[in-house]
């Protein structure tokens, strides 16, 4: 305890902690500054953007460590590694994607990180590296009896600085004022002859060039490791969404709370810090759909860069009777192929089913999930729960799939306000708080040991059995979708899509419609969870996870989200594709990443995207 | 004659500047009106209240003597509202039937979610098609009409509910003159069968002044005339803030 008694510890705990918060977040401002820049005027959701900031962090390590030159000379270098790395991203990935559906940028980027996630271990080694002090800057202050390092005090005073910096650039320079008017009303400034090309790429390039350097100047603070990329951009992502996107203010006065709270919470529920920012953004966005800081209309895109693209009808007659045909195939194949390729075909069913459900949201309802991993870990939860109280398989799977909609219908209702990004880092921030609620129940969910030995009872313990149950819940669920795209549900979800206050003002019952559609793909989704734990036979938090709801949008896209079968292609295609290129390479992300940046420029429809522009 | 529609006292601001200031009128059954102002004079946020998008800060808006104020819009569509937008953007990825069919579809209940939209009744839709001239174009994709036509979906659309209020928001804007004229004449007629009440905005002196019977002027979110036209076009303050005073627009119309 600190000499000054009870009183006087505690003080000194949080003024220390205080100011290690704001240290902290500095550079996460850095980063959710130029991520907040690039979303305001591009209007693209940057995923790659940890990755940058992890790739500017180790160029300035290279510099320092192994070419000895100056820390404060390798940070601005750094930072204009980053600048030129995010023209490159711009020019050679983005720029021919803006006209297509607003998530493929997303994809795109995505695939960029998967790239990276193989290639940086090549580069830099998988091993965790530790940055160099500051020059000038090493040691530390003494406040209240407790040490804090010049550098932290350095960064503190940092953020403000460049929060300045930028305020001037975009108030009192052509780019910037290029640059508000682009995030104002993008059309109005290309109708003004403002070069969109040349825009796009320098906001990449700043945006870029504050990301390189956040992650620069985070060297002496943090050890620096490959897996930095995803837990960065998620975290500049809350801050973007709780101050408001395409605002520097909220995303300054944003990164101050998250850097206070993981300040905090690492001291006092270390496991609980991440639930705890969600339950913040959660809560903020209830309040304010547009954050802290966001104008109504303003950068959330009333008037979507990118048009919607709903499937244009429903089942095509030879789509379905193809599909049948494919069933009856599928079910006869059971009887000849061996159990490890029953178990790929059970695995690809699921994946379809997860798929379909996320695409009743994306592509029917235009309503964008980057956490449809919450509603499979529900149904997986569930199902699990129900086989270790001894139900049977079908109605742990009932049970699952239940539970799942019942979750996402609250979810729906609540979130019903919510559109475009915002409504995705809802969805996002809802399967973080499932994914700690799985983690830190132990005594229902076994924390992260799982539920283990969820074996399935006769018939369905063998290859054969539990593939034809899985076919069997993928016909039923798939005719059932049919049925509602078809039906006035199917038409009102679209309808609301291409013109949501003319549906409304026609009384179309737009937000009853939209909680029945979360419903549904909730159950969906759950349905594809239960199954998924039976094939495993165990339940672990990581059903909640990121890459699960990404690799689901992954799959609707790469199908084609205009074509009604494309999440199933997509999906079958994905699932079959990595399985393939894990038995060949151990650096299969790179190859699947490669493959979406490939698809992505040449067909960016999806791989049905051909046959439903055909159909329109 | 009692007012189907009954506007009082509507005030509205946004962030400190008002944008309506105490608008207060009364429209009788089956009356067209034209609402014009400059500009900014406040017509499309007085739609807006008038159509549930925007909360007003105060007065009454009385539909048949119901109030409507503080209803969202889908529950003012459902009192006998209908309404036409500015920008024409008719279902893009519906085609022109099931656009009318899916507006058509009302109750149904769990129906609603397993009966093919093929299977519910088309017969209004065709009758309304055939109101405003479109049958031919039943089956076209909504993507694919021409600007008129779209104009003529939606009068369709707003006509398909068998409202007793139709608002159009610059039903006219965009358009050739001939077409105006065909097109205003068909909501004319329209009006005339159903026993339909008409509020629309409009920039166009002529379709104002050939088209209404009734006209209320805004300026900066007053109410500063309401009358015939004949009354309304010799009004001084109208001639001074609106018209431009012996400017080309008062010439005869």
């Amino acid at each position: 305890m600190a000499p000054g008694g009870e009183n006087g510890g505690r003080m000194d705990f949080i003024l220390i902690q205080t100011l290690n918060g704001l240290a902290g977040a500095s550079s996460l401002f850095l980063v959710a500054a130029g991520l907040s820049l690039i979303f305001g005027v591009t209007r693209v959701v940057n995923f790659a953007h940890g990755t940058v900031f992890m790739i500017g962090a180790y160029v300035a390590w290279t510099l320092i460590d192994r070419l000895g030159v100056n820390f404060w000379l390798a940070a601005p270098l750094a930072a204009l590694a980053a600048a030129a790395l995010g023209a490159a991203i711009e020019i050679l990935v983005l720029r021919r994607l803006y006209t297509g559906h607003e998530l493929l940028p997303l994809l795109a980027t995505f695939g960029l990180v998967l790239v990276a996630h193989d290639l940086v271990p090549l580069i830099w080694g998988a091993q965790d590296v530790i940055g160099p002090r500051a020059p000038g800057l090493e040691g530390a202050v003494s406040l209240m009896g407790r040490r804090l390092p010049v550098y932290d005090l350095f960064l503190i005073g940092f953020a403000p600085t460049v929060l300045a910096g930028l305020w001037l650039v975009l108030h009192r320079t052509r780019f910037g004022r290029f640059v508000r008017a682009a995030t104002d009303d993008r059309e109005m400034a290309a109708a003004l002859g403002i070069r969109q090309d040349r825009l796009f790429t320098g906001v990449f390039m700043l945006g870029c060039a504050l990301a390189g350097l956040g992650g620069a100047l985070q060297l002496p603070r943090e050890t620096l490791h490959h897996s930095l990329d995803t837990q960065v951009v998620v975290s500049a992502f809350v801050v973007v969404v709780i101050g408001g996107m395409g605002s520097l203010g909220g995303a300054f006065v944003a990164s101050a709370v998250v850097g206070l709270v993981s300040a905090f919470g690492i001291v006092v529920w270390p496991q609980g810090t991440l639930a705890m920012l969600f339950l913040i953004m959660a809560a903020v966005l209830t309040l304010r759909p547009r954050g802290l800081f966001g104008r109504a209309g303003a950068p959330e895109p009333h008037q979507p860069l990118a048009l919607p693209s709903p499937p244009a009808t429903g089942y095509p007659r030879a789509a379905r009777r193809l599909t049948v045909a494919g069933f009856a195939a599928a079910a006869a194949s059971a009887l000849v192929l061996s159990p490890f390729a029953l178990d790929l075909a059970s695995q690809a069913l699921i994946a379809m089913l997860f798929a379909a459900a996320l695409h009743l949201l994306v592509g029917w309802a235009g309503l964008i999930s980057f956490g449809h991993a919450a509603f499979l870990g529900l149904g997986g939860y569930g199902a699990a729960l129900a086989l270790k109280g001894g139900a049977p398989l079908p109605f742990a799977l009932a049970a699952g799939a239940l539970a799942a909609a019942l979750g996402a219908a609250a979810f729906g209702g609540l979130a019903r306000r919510m559109r475009g990004v915002y409504l995705a880092m809802l969805t996002l921030a809802f399967s973080q708080l499932l994914h700690a609620a799985a983690f830190q129940w132990v005594t229902a969910t076994g924390g992260d040991n799982g539920i283990l030995g969820l074996w399935p009872e006769p018939p369905f313990d063998t290859p054969e059995g539990f593939f034809l149950l899985v076919l069997g819940c993928c016909a039923a669920t798939f005719a059932l979708l049919a049925r509602l795209y078809r039906a006035p549900f199917g038409f009102v979800l679209r309808a609301a899509q291409d013109a949501e206050a003319r549906a409304r003002a026609d009384a179309l019952p737009v937000d009853g419609t939209r909680v029945a559609a979360f419903a549904v793909s909730g159950g969906v989704a759950g349905l594809a969870g239960g199954l998924l734990v039976a094939l495993k036979g165990s339940a672990f938090p990581t059903l909640f996870d990121i890459p699960q709801s990404i690799d689901g949008l992954v799959m609707v896209l790469l199908g084609g989200i205009a074509h009604p079968l494309g999440p199933l292609i997509g999906a079958a295609a994905y699932t079959l594709g990595v399985d393939l290129i894990t038995t060949v390479t151990p650096h299969w992300q790179m190859i699947v990443g490669g493959v979406i940046l490939v698809l992505a420029q040449a067909a960016p429809g999806g791989l049905l995207g051909r046959a439903a522009r055909g159909r329109r | 004659m009692t007012a189907l529609l009954s506007v009082r006292g509507v005030r509205k601001s946004y962030g400190g500047t008002p944008v309506l200031e105490d608008v207060g009128f009364d429209i009788p059954a089956g009356e067209i009106a034209a609402l014009i102002g400059a500009n900014g004079a406040g017509k499309s946020t007085l739609f807006s209240i008038l159509g549930g998008a925007a909360d007003a800060d105060g007065g009454s808006v009385l539909l048949n003597g119901a109030p409507l104020l503080g209803l969202r819009p889908e529950a003012v569509a459902r009192r006998g509202v209908s309404r036409t937008f500015q920008t024409s953007t008719p279902y893009r990825s519906l085609d022109v039937l099931d656009s009318l069919r899916l507006v058509a579809a009302r109750g149904g209940g769990w129906r609603r979610l397993t009966r093919p939209l093929s299977a519910w009744p088309e017969a209004a839709a065709r009758a309304v098609l055939a109101e405003v001239g479109l049958e031919a174009l039943a089956e076209a994709p909504c993507a694919a009409l021409s600007y008129g036509d779209a104009k003529r979906l939606e009068l369709a659309l707003a006509l398909i509910r068998d409202p007793t209020l139709l608002l159009m928001d610059e039903p006219t804007a965009g358009m050739a003159p001939a077409e105006r004229t065909a097109f205003m004449d068909l909501v004319r007629t329209r009006s005339r069968e159903r026993g339909l009440t008409v509020l629309f905005t409009e920039h166009d002196m002529a379709t104002v002044f050939g088209f209404a019977a009734r006209v209320l002027v805004l300026d900066r979110g007053r109410l500063i005339a309401d009358g015939d036209p004949a009354a309304v076009r010799a009004d001084e303050a109208v001639r001074r803030v609106y018209l431009g005073g012996g400017g080309a627009a008062t010439k005869p119309l």
